[in-house]
């Protein structure tokens, strides 16, 4: 780190200690960053009308203002003080990495919060342009911008963009990103904390003096910044600075320094929207703030998501499952028709088109029966999250979540789960404390079927009789509570966060993007599962023909048959969810399908499938967010949790 | 009608007040908080300007000391509540500071703070806090000018006051999500969550939240912002 932000750094001097200069996208949450990301680099990462949809930062190279640059997509901030994971991603990224310029994007709609983040950022010294966005939007709430007021006033070159239709793009990138000069200092704090800011800077040498930003941080009293800093220029340094740091605490106290700042940063965007706002009488925005009203109304909102749910069910297990049968009739069974008797060698043929044949348990398997099913769920979800439903309706779960010392905002990554598991978990640092993230990705790997899971098993359910999803959801819904209830009560809190969440109006989905979103969310299921089907249906092959199958089947004897009542040939199933859950659901489905189980046996067989543990990739997932201690004690009892709820309901419907 | 301040008159005013708070008012009690006894010529001279009743033996406060010496531990312990209530300082941080205030703020500034605090009846340590003719006027108007948003009614706006809370964090959010002193917000629904409008933007938080966010009753008139 040898950059100094007091001389205004232009782009060139630094860029070739990196290579190619760094840019990053930094904002508000919910501003739009992503689908500026995605423009600016041509590709697709994933976006939603909701705050914190990015939870990591994403890195592409690509050609930025004329130049190959690297782009940095970050998780949204309100400020530089974060409380959870994927924000202090953000900060780690502006302070320890010292992008070389800054895409700051606005959001139009809250201009003073943009505009109290942009005071901060700006403070760090780095060349920074804003990109407005959503002016359209504030016109449509009744609130004008004069956007070249805005840029005067603070002394950040500013452009006005729609990042949804993707103008302004090009404006944007043909104006250079500012260095910060003595022209626009940014806000001025009162004489105290200026004086105390020239006294805690005279103490760095005049070559590499940290930015107005770090000291400030460093006079409020920010922990991890001090770490940096004594790290960064040595004992002696560290001990002139926190001798000072101690004398001037002794006067104000960091945390009243630390509101005194804030305020200051306040004020002084309060200002600037006075001065660069003009109302208007125009307000678009009632129809889509009551239709968000209603979703989350305590009496109204039930209903919608019954419907919502409803919805899933029918489109999921009816339509999906049609297209499927319509597919497989139409495709799979020629297709495996012509294989067979193209290939007359035993073996081969065997490993192609056999019981578990890599085309058909694998390839098609993954294709006909799971990419109809997911097709029609993301649809559904994409349009769901366009709107911005999900996070209306945490305002109805937060009671529910609170059950297992959760909030309303875990509704974010629970729903996720009913996507992917995986992608779930890693969502799960969005929220505020280890005990959260472990109580999230426990109900998620513990009863949350992944969406291709959940289809296949709907449609088992849809055509067994309807008690039977009666007793698998209410038993599934029960262990869920008991279990979550359980843990959390096991697990100290050591700070009870808070429900505090911005809720989007709705907005109309853009076809377009929802499409879009929809077939990357697709591409990205074939490239990472159907390899794992081909495995899996290899694996099947190579255990059946070493004989080692019918070794663990009776093995597992005992407890499949003698405790679950079970045919052995569901140990298949299980080996199978151990590598993907969808593959098992599936190859359950094929065994429903040849009547291989009774009534009582389906049952058992999809509560056990649904509880039981969680895939490889979940289990990599949690042991990258929660360690491999906790990843390992979740796994171990929900696979206890599963068997014996299994045994336990297997007892009961057969006395009933 | 102009308080002169003399800070040593406060203070034996005070102490003669606590005395009397606890029914122990005596010279031999006086004498045990200042042995030096200095106490005893303020004492003639608040005898003569009509403060106390002193014959050298027994002491009482008159009329007009009671309600001098009123005011001064009334702006003490107001001082107290603000600096725990609004500017979340720990009670065991406030003694000084109190002290300081109770010889300088004047009486219509120690009403709007009052006002300010919702009439709070006691002190961060518990002792009654000596009415106002503020407190008097607010129960003929029934309700405080300051109250916890949570006690709106659906569909009504207010200005924010004050956000009083102990975590920090939370406090930075909520000013970070625009929830600041002197904005405007609007309350949607109180169940199953609160639902505020800030700035054309929709919060959702919970009922602990919102009732440490303090608002301004949308009474005109009701001694918004005394400057």
């Amino acid at each position: 780190m040898t950059t100094n932000c007091h001389s205004s750094a232009v782009m060139d001097q630094v860029a070739p200690t990196r290579g190619i200069p760094l840019v990053a996208v930094v904002g508000p949450a919910n501003s739009g960053k992503s689908i500026l990301f995605n423009h600016l680099t041509n590709s697709y990462s994933v976006v939603a009308n909701y705050a914190q949809t990015t939870t990591r930062a994403l890195r592409k190279k690509s050609s930025f203002a004329g130049r190959e640059s690297l782009l940095i997509d970050t998780p949204g901030i309100a400020s530089l003080s974060v409380t959870t994971d994927d924000e202090r991603e953000t900060r780690n990224i502006l302070l320890s990495e010292r992008p070389d310029s800054l895409v700051l994007c606005g959001d139009a709609t809250a201009l003073k919060r943009t505009l109290v983040l942009l005071a901060q950022v700006k403070e760090l010294g780095i060349p920074m342009v804003m990109a407005l966005n959503k002016v359209d939007e504030a016109l449509k709430k009744g609130v004008l911008v004069d956007v070249g007021k805005l840029s005067i006033e603070t002394g950040v070159p500013v452009c006005e963009i729609a990042a949804m239709r993707g103008a302004g793009l090009d404006k944007l990138e043909n104006t250079a990103p500012q260095a910060p000069s003595t022209l626009s200092t940014g806000v001025i704090y009162s004489s105290r904390i200026e004086e105390m800011l020239a006294g805690l800077s005279s103490l760095f040498p005049d070559e590499n003096r940290p930015c107005r930003g770090e000291l400030l941080l460093l006079l409020a009293g920010d922990t991890e910044i001090k770490n940096s800093m004594e790290v960064r220029y040595g004992e002696d340094q560290a001990r002139q600075f926190n001798a000072f740091l101690r004398k001037v605490w002794l006067k104000s106290s960091p945390a009243n320094l630390r509101s005194a700042i804030f305020n200051a940063r306040i004020a002084w965007a309060e200002r600037i929207v006075e001065a660069v706002t003009a109302s208007t009488t125009l307000n678009m925005a009632g129809f889509s703030h009551r239709a968000a009203a209603i979703s989350r109304h305590p009496v109204f909102g039930w209903p919608v998501l019954i419907a919502i749910l409803w919805l899933v069910f029918q489109g999921v297990g009816t339509v999906a499952n049609q297209i499927a049968g319509v597919m497989d009739g139409w495709i799979a069974q020629p297709f495996t028709n012509a294989v067979s008797s193209l290939i007359t060698m035993q073996f081969i043929n065997e490993l192609l088109v056999g019981n578990y044949g890599l085309l058909t348990m694998g390839v098609l398997n993954a294709i006909i029966t799971v990419v109809p099913i997911l097709t029609v769920f993301y649809l559904i979800i994409n349009v769901l999250e366009d709107i911005g439903y999900l996070p209306n309706l945490s305002v109805l779960a937060n009671r529910v979540f609170r059950l297992f010392g959760l909030t309303g905002k875990a509704v974010l990554p629970y729903t996720l789960g009913f996507g992917c598991n995986t992608m779930a978990t890693l969502t799960s640092r969005m929220l505020e404390t280890k005990k959260e993230r472990i109580m999230i990705s426990f109900l998620i790997a513990l009863g949350v079927p992944c969406s291709a899971q959940l289809g296949v098993m709907l449609a088992i359910m849809a055509t067994a009789p309807f008690s039977a999803l009666l007793i698998v959801l209410t038993s599934v819904i029960a262990t869920q509570i008991i279990c979550g209830v359980a843990l959390h009560r096991m697990i100290p809190s050591t700070k009870k966060s808070e429900f505090i969440i911005e809720l989007p109006g709705f907005s109309l989905p853009n076809w377009k993007n929802t499409l879009r979103k929809t077939w990357f969310r697709l591409k990205d299921f074939l490239v990472e599962a159907l390899p794992m089907f081909v495995m899996a249906a290899g694996l099947m092959f190579f255990l059946d023909k070493t004989g080692l199958l019918s070794g663990i089947k009776t093995l597992m004897h005992p407890v499949v048959t003698g405790f679950l009542s079970l045919p052995d040939k569901i140990t298949e199933v299980f080996i199978l969810v151990l590598s993907r859950r969808e593959v098992g659901a599936v190859h359950f489905k094929d065994i429903y399908e040849a009547h291989q189980v009774d009534y009582y046996q389906t049952v058992v067989g999809l509560i056990v499938i649904t509880l039981f543990i969680p895939c490889i990739s979940n289990t990599m997932a949690m042991i990258k967010e929660l360690g491999v201690r906790w990843a390992v004690g979740i796994n171990t009892s929900i696979i206890a949790i599963a068997f014996l709820v299994g045994g336990l309901v297997n007892y009961l419907i057969r006395m009933i | 009608m102009g308080r002169e301040i003399n800070h040593e008159k406060d203070e034996l005013l005070e102490l003669l007040w606590h005395l009397d708070e606890s029914h122990t008012l005596s010279i031999e009690a006086l004498r045990e908080h200042d042995p030096t006894n200095i106490f005893e010529r303020s004492l003639r001279e608040f005898s003569t300007n009509g403060i106390v009743n002193f014959d050298g033996r027994n002491v009482a406060l008159t009329e007009s000391g009671y309600e001098a010496a009123k005011g001064i531990v009334r702006r003490h312990r107001l001082a107290e509540r603000l600096m725990v209530d609004v500017l979340g300082r720990r009670v065991e941080d406030t003694e000084q500071a109190a002290c300081e205030f109770e010889h300088i703020l004047a009486p219509e500034l120690v009403d709007s703070i009052c006002i300010l605090l919702g009439h709070p009846k006691q002190c961060p340590h518990g002792s009654p806090i000596p009415e106002g003719g503020c407190c008097n006027e607010a129960r003929s108007s029934v309700e405080s000018a300051v109250v916890a948003v949570t006690s709106l009614k659906p569909g009504t706006s207010a200005k924010v006051a004050f956000i009083s809370t102990r975590d920090e964090d939370r406090m930075y959010k909520l000013l970070s999500m625009g929830i600041t002193p002197g904005t405007s917000v609007k309350l949607h629904q109180t169940a199953p969550v609160l639902v505020l409008e800030v700035e054309q933007n929709q919060i959702a938080l919970e009922n602990s939240v919102g009732s440490e966010i303090r608002v301004w009753r949308a009474t005109p008139g009701s001694g918004r912002k005394a400057s």
